[in-house]
């Protein structure tokens, strides 16, 4: 029996990771730098909003020649050691799933042998099954993307919302049951694939306090106000 | 739409019509998502200056977020970075669609 087609689609990104002159620097720093993104030490939401929002617009400057999905995708690569590095972020599944996004070009998809690694099934937990069987596919932009935006709003449980997982609250509401089931369905696992299209992190003061919104989409960065406190 | 976009929209499209099971598609759409991020951090870090990396990673002083930002940045605003993660995505989405037809055909 042959190889899985997962385990072959690894291969395939594994063997263009460390092609040419990236073998020599993945074998040396591989290890060393995923350790650094993992203990990145903790600072205050706040100052860490500040300083996404800022590394966002810089990023955004040096691949605004790319479309809006690329631009989206490498943003919601890079910064997600630094929404991992606020104190208050949350370690709930969500945590899992972007730890294991993390830690994506280390050990964890290195080893594409093991399946039962915390990392591996929050991954595959992020895709069964509604994804797939299409039976939340109104709730990846619609119902369950409006509870957790509820809960957010009201500064309780989730005070931080940082990528894929909650990629719901960000476009939720607007978009809701809008689309139809199949096409809702597609770009529910794009979404999860990629990165939602609007990497949206909401900061909350406290309860009933100010909030700051940062909006990481590529269509808002090119509008200022839209990053500005709201 | 975008040539990511439209190359994923393919897989995608393939993998759901399939025969596979429900667990087999979820890991297939997994290897996807860790795949493609598995291209960005190589690619950065070959373009990362090496003595700036070296100091990151040599356990000198506590690496920040501040510092990572700045690493980060150092490679991306070489226009090489952005434009080989670019064609590397694309490639290596073309190669898996090619792998993904004959699959599940």
């Amino acid at each position: 029996m042959g190889a899985s087609l997962a385990t072959q689609i690894n291969e395939i990104f594994e063997r263009r990771a460390t092609a040419g002159d990236r073998k020599l620097i993945v074998e040396t720093y591989r290890q060393k730098f995923d350790q650094l993104l993992l203990t990145l030490p903790k600072e205050k939401r706040d100052t860490i909003a500040i300083k996404i929002q800022q590394f966002a617009v810089k990023i955004g400057g040096y691949i605004s020649e790319y479309s809006a999905r690329f631009s989206d995708y490498v943003r919601n690569v890079l910064i997600w050691p630094m929404a991992a590095a606020s104190e208050e972020f949350p370690k709930d599944k969500y945590y899992q799933i972007e730890l294991a996004r993390a830690k994506a070009w280390g050990e964890f998809a290195r080893d594409t042998t093991k399946t039962a690694t915390a990392e591996r099934m929050a991954y595959r937990d992020h895709f069964l099954p509604s994804a797939i069987t299409g039976a939340e596919a109104g709730g990846i932009f619609g119902a369950v993307a409006g509870a957790m935006f509820a809960g957010v709003a009201k500064g309780t449980e989730i005070g931080f919302i940082a990528g894929g997982g909650l990629q719901g609250a960000a476009i939720g509401a607007a978009v809701g049951g809008a689309l139809g089931g199949g096409t809702a369905l597609l770009m529910g696992i794009k979404d999860r694939i990629i990165g939602p299209p609007v990497l949206y992190y909401s900061l909350f003061a406290g309860m009933g306090g100010s909030s700051i919104n940062i909006n990481t989409g590529s269509n808002s960065l090119t509008n200022p106000a839209a990053l500005a406190p709201k | 739409m975008d040539d990511i976009d439209e190359i994923l929209t393919g897989i995608v499209t393939k993998v759901s019509g399939s025969k596979l099971s429900d667990t087999e598609k979820a890991d297939v759409y997994a290897s996807l998502a860790v795949g493609m991020r598995r291209l960005v951090w190589p690619i950065l870090l070959s373009h990362i200056p090496e003595y700036l990396l070296k100091e990151a990673t040599d356990g000198g002083h506590p690496f920040t977020v501040d510092d990572y930002a700045e690493l980060i940045e150092s490679a991306l605003q070489n226009p090489a970075t952005p434009k080989e993660i670019h064609e590397e995505l694309i490639n290596a989405l073309r190669e898996v669609d090619t792998l993904v037809s004959k699959a599940v055909s």
